[in-house]
């Protein structure tokens, strides 16, 4: 009796392994997943638009991509200019239960003797296209792991920064 | 045995080490900040114990690391106390003496430190700031209420830095001479205690005359710290203008060379001489080519100190006054920021962007929000214009030429004016 259990046992698992290889070998097409970025608009009108971006989802949350996008992909369009220091990398992304995006990047976004629109479309273009998503209500800006009082001396991004519609165009 | 070979190895690195990390001064500069304290920086490639000596009329500081040129230099200063300075190469150190025109008192200067700062890329510093000749200032440090930091104004003894928040790479400042040059003997240390001593009695001597006087004027003359009038006309009003960067700073520049420095003042000139004759009170930033925190501060240190001026003269209204830039070169035209700390930003913004489309033929960029420094940390409403792009040909032409200066300011008082009414 014994010995019959254990047979169909050993049958039953042969069975479930064997359907989940068998699903497996099912070549599935990736995934792809878009959301929005904002980018400065080439024509200098101050105005941020928004760029869809397509990619293949590679399992990090939909506002690490996008930040990532923003930061390191070439705009798609000649009515887009980039706006975020040349050689910018994200050192880390995380959002905190209260909703406070954490974008960490490296010291190349330090940047003086630019003047304050390229810091005023900068801030916009990371803080809008993060809280594009409901999951982030406001963004912490960070420099190698800190926080600094200006990234160009004109704005103040010690503190959480939020939305800002005035930036968008209508 | 072998312990003391390694201690011996030890030593060798130590020394190799401290051969290597031997600091050199770069350069000296000075500056005189608009209440006239004369202020000397020492920059370091790495930080190097000093002290300051004064021997009767004649003011040396000794620094610790040798003169990279090793060239003795003089330059003329523009004090009343000092009127030159004179850099030498003394072995492996370096010596700044400063004649002085009569002896100075232990509480009459002050020296500290400033660490290196890779994010700013500044050096490390030593700071030696004369204060004899310093204008006091009319009213006691402003208490802030409107936002949660203090925000302290640069006042009497007190160095700048000590009434910021914790900038970025602003190190601590050392408040004794002896500290940093190691050998510091007893006689120092006490002098010292002494100096702290009698810092302290001034001080307290000072704000027992600021309370007479504060009683003397009566609740009426003197606003109560942290608050500011928004109606009534704009008679009477405390305005304080800043024109935007300066000194060492240029701001943006435009291809025919303008530097934003330059008309930010013209124009902030221009506003000053029409307010006034409205009737308001108005205060500068600075009036001339200038750093408002004087040379060798940082961008935050720069920014606070713009603060401080409105914060000490009470003022009613901040209003920032800028040049645009753009890599687009195409783009024109005024953009007005405001940071709604209160319900009277937008309001000021709004009153001069209006005033300012619609007596130009110029593009409106519109009303912004943006949170600019100077126009989120101050207690009392404030707005950043933005007043034409140096980058767009056009408009860099036009703004050099006293007809768009005095105009611009004309335009730009008007909206203040509305805005009290």
């Amino acid at each position: 009796m014994k010995k019959i259990l254990l047979l169909v046992l050993a049958v039953v698992s042969v069975l479930i392994t064997g359907c989940s290889l068998f699903q497996d070998e099912k070549p599935q097409p990736p995934k792809q997943i878009s959301f929005i970025i904002y980018r400065a608009s080439a024509d200098g009108s101050e105005k941020l638009l928004p760029e869809k971006f397509t990619m293949t989802d590679n399992g990090k949350s939909l506002p690490e991509n996008a930040l990532l996008a923003l930061v390191g992909a070439k705009p798609q369009s000649t009515k887009f200019e980039d706006v975020i220091p040349h050689g910018t990398r994200v050192l880390s992304f995380s959002i905190t239960p209260e909703g406070t995006a954490l974008a960490n990047f490296s010291k190349e976004i330090v940047k003086n003797g630019q003047g304050s629109y390229n810091e005023v479309m900068m801030t916009g273009a990371i803080v809008n296209t993060l809280t594009e998503f409901p999951e982030v209500k406001q963004v912490q800006i960070l420099v190698e792991g800190k926080k600094v009082i200006t990234l160009g001396g004109h704005l103040d991004v010690e503190d959480p920064l939020k939305r800002n519609e005035s930036l968008l165009q209508k | 045995m072998r312990k003391l070979f390694l201690l011996v190895l030890m030593l060798c690195c130590l020394a190799i080490s401290a051969v290597a990390n031997a600091a050199q001064v770069t350069d000296v500069k000075w500056g005189v900040d608009k209440d006239n304290m004369l202020r000397f920086v020492v920059d370091l490639t790495d930080a190097a114990p000093y002290k300051v000596e004064v021997n009767d009329k004649m003011m040396t500081l000794v620094v610790d690391a040798e003169l990279k040129d090793k060239t003795a230099k003089s330059s003329k200063t523009r004090s009343n106390i000092a009127s030159v300075m004179k850099v030498e190469p003394d072995g492996n150190r370096t010596l700044i003496k400063i004649p002085l025109s009569r002896e100075l008192k232990a509480n009459e200067y002050k020296s500290f430190t400033l660490r290196k700062d890779p994010e700013t890329k500044r050096p490390a510093r030593i700071v030696l700031d004369i204060t004899a000749e310093k204008r006091v200032a009319p009213t006691t440090v402003a208490k802030g209420s409107s936002s949660s930091e203090k925000k302290g104004a640069v006042v009497s003894n007190k160095p700048a830095t000590n009434s910021l928040k914790k900038p970025p790479g602003v190190g601590s400042s050392v408040p004794s001479v002896s500290i940093a040059a190691g050998g510091g003997s007893v006689d120092k240390v006490k002098s010292d205690k002494e100096k702290e001593k009698e810092r302290k009695k001034l001080e307290k001597e000072k704000k027992k005359k600021e309370k007479e006087l504060k009683k003397k004027k009566g609740k009426s003359v003197v606003k109560p710290e942290g608050t500011f009038a928004t109606s009534g006309g704009i008679e009477g009003k405390i305005i304080t203008i800043d024109p935007g960067h300066g000194g060492s700073d240029p701001g943006a520049v435009g291809a025919r060379g303008t530097l934003e420095k330059d008309i930010t003042l013209e124009i902030a000139k221009r506003l000053k001489k029409d307010l006034e004759k409205m009737g308001a009170i108005v205060r500068m930033t600075r009036s001339t080519d200038t750093e408002v925190a004087g040379p060798g501060a940082s961008d935050v240190e720069e920014l606070q100190a713009r603060i401080n001026v409105a914060e000490k003269n009470r003022s009613d209204l901040f209003v920032s006054v800028h040049i645009n830039s753009s890599v687009n070169k195409k783009v024109g035209g005024f953009s007005t920021y405001y940071y709604p700390k209160t319900k009277y930003d937008a309001k000021v913004a709004k009153a001069i962007q209006d005033n300012l489309t619609e007596n130009y033929g110029r593009d409106n960029l519109g009303l912004r929000e943006a949170n600019f420094y100077v126009i989120k940390r101050c207690s009392m409403p404030a707005t950043l214009l933005e007043l034409c792009f140096i980058s767009n040909k056009k408009e860099e032409k036009l703004m050099r030429g006293n007809w768009f200066q005095t105009k611009t300011a004309k335009l730009i008082a008007e909206g203040i004016e509305k805005y009290f009414k």
